[in-house]
């Protein structure tokens, strides 16, 4: 409003002041002049009283407690995502090394020799199928808790 | 009818420093900081919804979508605008997805009377003091004001109750200043000539 005008129109611009006089008048208490002015504070006054419903009075405690229970659980989220993706990277880079140098790993051999004492061979090889079960198996029981 | 536009400033300094620590301490956790900051905003929050939806249940939940809103992309805020102005934008903006849902239009279709026409049916010669002395005056008005459409209402409770700047209602509503100075104009013209009309048809 740089110049103090804000409608082309004479009686548009002479209701608007009115308005907003009103509205000034209705806010500190002042006297109104003429019968426009009067009018539209009897207006200003029904607005500044609209009715509203009341806003319960623990809904800062409510919804602050809820942001926080929504944050936290998108973090979790985003951690569980991370774990699985390194267990999977994990997997992966094991599977891709054991064929990589499937050529230079000893032979494994999983027969027991009827009435000889085991060999070393067999024991490093049923010591590698367990450690491979049981390592599996903690990364399953771990990824399924976290879900 | 031309209506000059108000410039967009951004909000007072100090109100700008004040929103700064706040928005710093939600950011890096502090106890409380958040619940400080819905307590600030509450209010503003409640008007807005609840006069675009008008349904309690349904004010209740957006109020607390627009708050979880307002705490997941806080980081993104960057005080180009007061932080009220902000979350008044959010406000508007899932009030009005809710509306366009449910298919209920926020504004009149054609965008309403002319200004001429509608000062042709605002007398001069209204008899106020009887007009005052009617008991009847308050709750006539609130009935002429919820007829409005959801932004109408929206903006006269804004600038009225709320006492926000029109530049700052253009922020949260998206629209210019002009148009919310030729809602606010033609809504209270409206409301001046149905309470004529209202009143000197009881005389």
């Amino acid at each position: 409003m740089s110049n103090g005008r804000d409608f082309d129109d004479e009686r548009a611009q002479r209701e608007w002041d009115a308005q907003e006089n009103a509205l000034r008048a209705e806010r500190t208490g002042g006297r109104s002049g003429d019968a426009g002015v009067a009018e539209y504070r009897l207006i200003a006054r029904a607005l500044r009283m609209p009715p509203l419903d009341a806003l319960p009075s623990d809904f800062a405690a409510r919804t602050a407690a809820q942001a926080l229970r929504q944050q936290r659980v998108a973090n979790e989220t985003v951690e569980i995502w991370l774990e699985r993706g390194l267990v999977a990277l994990l997997l992966l880079a094991g599977a891709a090394a054991l064929f990589a140098y499937r050529d230079s790993l000893p032979e494994l051999s999983f027969s027991v020799p009827d009435g000889a004492a085991l060999g070393i061979q067999t024991v490093l090889s049923w010591s590698f199928a367990v450690a491979a079960c049981v390592g599996l198996s903690s990364v399953f029981a771990f990824a399924g808790n976290k879900r | 009818m031309a209506i000059e536009a108000d410039g967009v400033g951004a909000g007072e300094p100090e109100v700008v420093d004040a929103d700064r620590v706040l928005v710093a301490a939600v950011l890096a956790g502090a106890r409380g900081a958040f619940e400080t900051l819905v307590r600030d905003h509450q209010r503003l929050v409640w008007h807005i919804i609840n006069r675009m939806v008008r349904h309690p249940d349904d004010t209740r939940e957006l109020c607390q979508d627009t708050f979880l809103r307002v705490h997941r992309y806080l980081h993104q805020y960057r005080f180009e605008s007061a932080l009220k102005t902000w979350i008044g934008q959010v406000a508007y903006s899932v009030a009005r997805r809710h509306l366009e849902r449910k298919r209920i239009p926020i504004v009149e279709a054609g965008g309403g009377e002319d200004a001429p026409d509608l000062l042709e049916r605002v007398a001069d010669d209204f008899d106020l003091e009887a007009a005052s002395a009617d008991a009847e005056l308050g709750a006539v008005l609130h009935v002429e004001i919820e007829a409005l459409p959801p932004l109408q209402r929206t903006v006269l409770t804004l600038y009225h109750l709320d006492e926000v700047p029109i530049a700052e209602i253009a922020r949260m509503t998206g629209l210019s200043a002009g148009t919310i100075k030729s809602h606010l104009f033609r809504c209270r013209a409206r409301l001046r000539g149905r309470l004529q009309a209202r009143w000197g048809a009881k005389a």
